[in-house]
C-alpha cells in the first residue's frame, strides 16, 4: 500500500479553499437571514411575526409576507425538500417566484398554480419539490383565505380549545405535477384568536430515545399559551423542542408563523368549526 | 443510522425493499445502480420494514414513481404505516401516483 505525502502547499491551498468556503457559507447565511427577516407587516390591531432555525447554517425553510393592495396581506410558509446549501438556493427560487406570483394572482389559491408553473420544470429536472401553505389575511374582516401545496394546515386556536381546518384543502407539492389548480378555503376569525403556521421540523424534532414531538404536544402547549403575545408563543414553542429534545442536534429547519387576531371591524360568526382533540 | 434496499424482480414484477431510515443522510443508497430490469411491467414499493422517511426520502420514492411512469410501469406503494400515509396524503404523493398512471404527466 502506498501513501502520498501531502505537501505543505497543497495542504496551505486546502486551507485557503476552506475559509473561502466557510466566508462564501458565512456571506450566504447573512443573505438568508436578511431576505427572511425582511419588514414585518404593520397591522391596525392584531400582530403577525416570523421566524426559522435553520438546522445546519442555512436551510430551505421559508416564510414571507406580501401587502396586498386592498389591506390584505398576503402569508406563506414552505418548506424544499433536503437541507443545507442545496435546500437553500432552491428557497431562494421559492421566495422569487412566490413574490413575482403575488404581483399578479387574485388569491392564494392562484398564486400556487403561478409558483408550480414557474418552478415545476426545474424542480423536476432536479428531483425536488417544495410544500407551500399560502394564505390571505384580512384584518377588518377577520377572514382568512387558503390554499395548500402539500403543506400541513396551521393550528387555530380559540380560547381554550384548537378548530379543526378543512383537512381536504391540500394539494399537490410545488413540483409534484404540472398545471395543478389549488382550491381556496376560508376561516372566518375572531378577535385573540391565535393562528400557527408551521414546518414538519416543529412535529418531527426527536429526542435521545428517539421520541418524536408530535402534533398534539404541539397543540397542547398553543392552547396552554394561546391568550399570550406572539413573541411569548413563539419563545414557549422554542423552548419547549429544547426541552424535549434535551439539547440533540436539530435534524431539520424549524419554521413558525404567528397571527394574532386583533379586533375585526365586522365580527361575524360563520365559522363553526369542531374541536380538535389535543 | 442505516437503510436497506432490495430489489428483487419476481416475474414481470420489480420489487423494492426499504428496510431502516430514508433520509437526508442514507438516500444515497437509493441512487445507486438504479436500473428497472427489462421484461418489467409492475414496480412494487414495499416500505413494510421503513423505520423513518422525510422529505429527501419522499424526494427519492417519487423519483422511483417518475423512473416507473417513465417506463409506463404499473406501480403499487405496500405496507405504509398510518403516520406515513399521512404525511404523503398531505403531500399529495397518491394524487401524483394516480396523475402519472394515467399518463397525466407525460409531455
Amino acid at each position: 500500500m502506498m501513501f502520498r505525502k501531502q505537501s505543505p502547499l497543497s495542504s496551505s491551498i486546502q486551507s485557503t479553499v476552506d475559509s473561502a468556503l466557510k466566508r462564501e457559507i458565512l456571506l450566504a447565511q447573512n443573505i438568508q437571514m436578511s431576505l427572511l427577516n425582511g419588514e414585518k407587516p404593520q397591522l391596525a390591531s392584531g400582530e403577525v411575526t416570523g421566524s426559522t432555525i435553520p438546522a445546519r447554517l442555512i436551510g430551505g425553510d421559508y416564510f414571507d409576507f406580501y401587502p396586498l393592495p386592498d389591506g390584505k396581506i398576503r402569508i406563506v410558509i414552505g418548506d424544499v425538500m433536503g437541507k443545507g446549501i442545496p435546500a437553500a438556493m432552491l428557497m431562494i427560487l421559492t421566495r422569487g417566484a412566490f413574490r413575482s406570483a403575488s404581483e399578479t394572482t387574485q388569491s392564494p389559491g392562484e398564486t400556487l398554480s403561478a409558483m408550480n408553473n414557474a418552478l415545476f420544470a426545474d424542480l423536476r429536472k432536479l428531483g425536488s419539490f417544495v410544500t407551500v401553505f399560502c394564505s390571505d389575511w384580512d384584518p377588518e374582516t377577520g377572514k382568512l383565505t387558503y390554499a395548500s401545496a402539500g403543506h400541513n394546515l396551521p393550528i387555530i386556536v380559540r380560547g381554550s380549545r384548537a378548530l379543526e381546518t378543512a383537512r381536504s384543502a391540500t394539494g399537490v407539492m410545488i413540483g409534484g405535477l404540472p398545471k395543478q389548480y389549488y382550491d381556496n378555503y376560508e376561516v372566518r376569525l375572531q378577535t385573540n384568536d391565535l393562528v400557527f403556521f408551521y414546518t414538519d421540523g416543529i412535529v418531527e424534532a426527536q429526542n435521545r430515545q428517539g421520541d418524536i414531538f408530535r402534533l398534539n404536544r404541539l397543540v397542547q402547549l398553543l392552547v396552554e399559551t394561546g391568550q399570550r403575545d406572539a413573541e411569548h408563543i413563539e419563545r414557549h414553542v422554542i423552548e419547549s423542542i429544547d426541552r424535549f429534545t434535551e439539547g440533540l442536534p436539530q435534524k431539520d429547519d424549524i419554521t413558525m408563523i404567528i397571527l394574532k387576531v386583533g379586533e375585526c371591524q365586522s365580527e361575524l360568526t360563520g365559522y363553526n368549526a369542531p374541536i380538535l382533540n389535543a | 443510522m442505516v437503510v436497506r434496499i432490495e430489489q428483487q424482480k419476481v416475474g414481470e414484477e420489480y420489487w423494492i425493499r426499504i428496510h431502516g431510515i430514508l433520509d437526508f443522510s442514507t438516500m444515497d443508497q437509493l441512487h445507486e445502480d438504479w436500473v428497472i430490469p427489462d421484461g418489467t411491467s409492475k414496480m412494487v414499493i414495499d416500505v413494510t420494514h421503513m423505520e423513518f422517511i422525510d422529505s429527501t426520502g419522499i424526494g427519492g420514492i417519487l423519483n422511483l414513481l417518475y423512473s416507473g411512469s417513465a417506463k409506463q410501469l404499473a406501480i403499487e406503494i405496500q405496507g405504509l404505516r398510518e403516520e406515513v400515509k399521512e404525511i404523503f396524503e398531505t403531500l399529495g404523493v397518491f394524487q401524483i401516483m394516480k396523475a402519472l398512471q394515467a399518463g397525466g404527466d407525460r409531455k
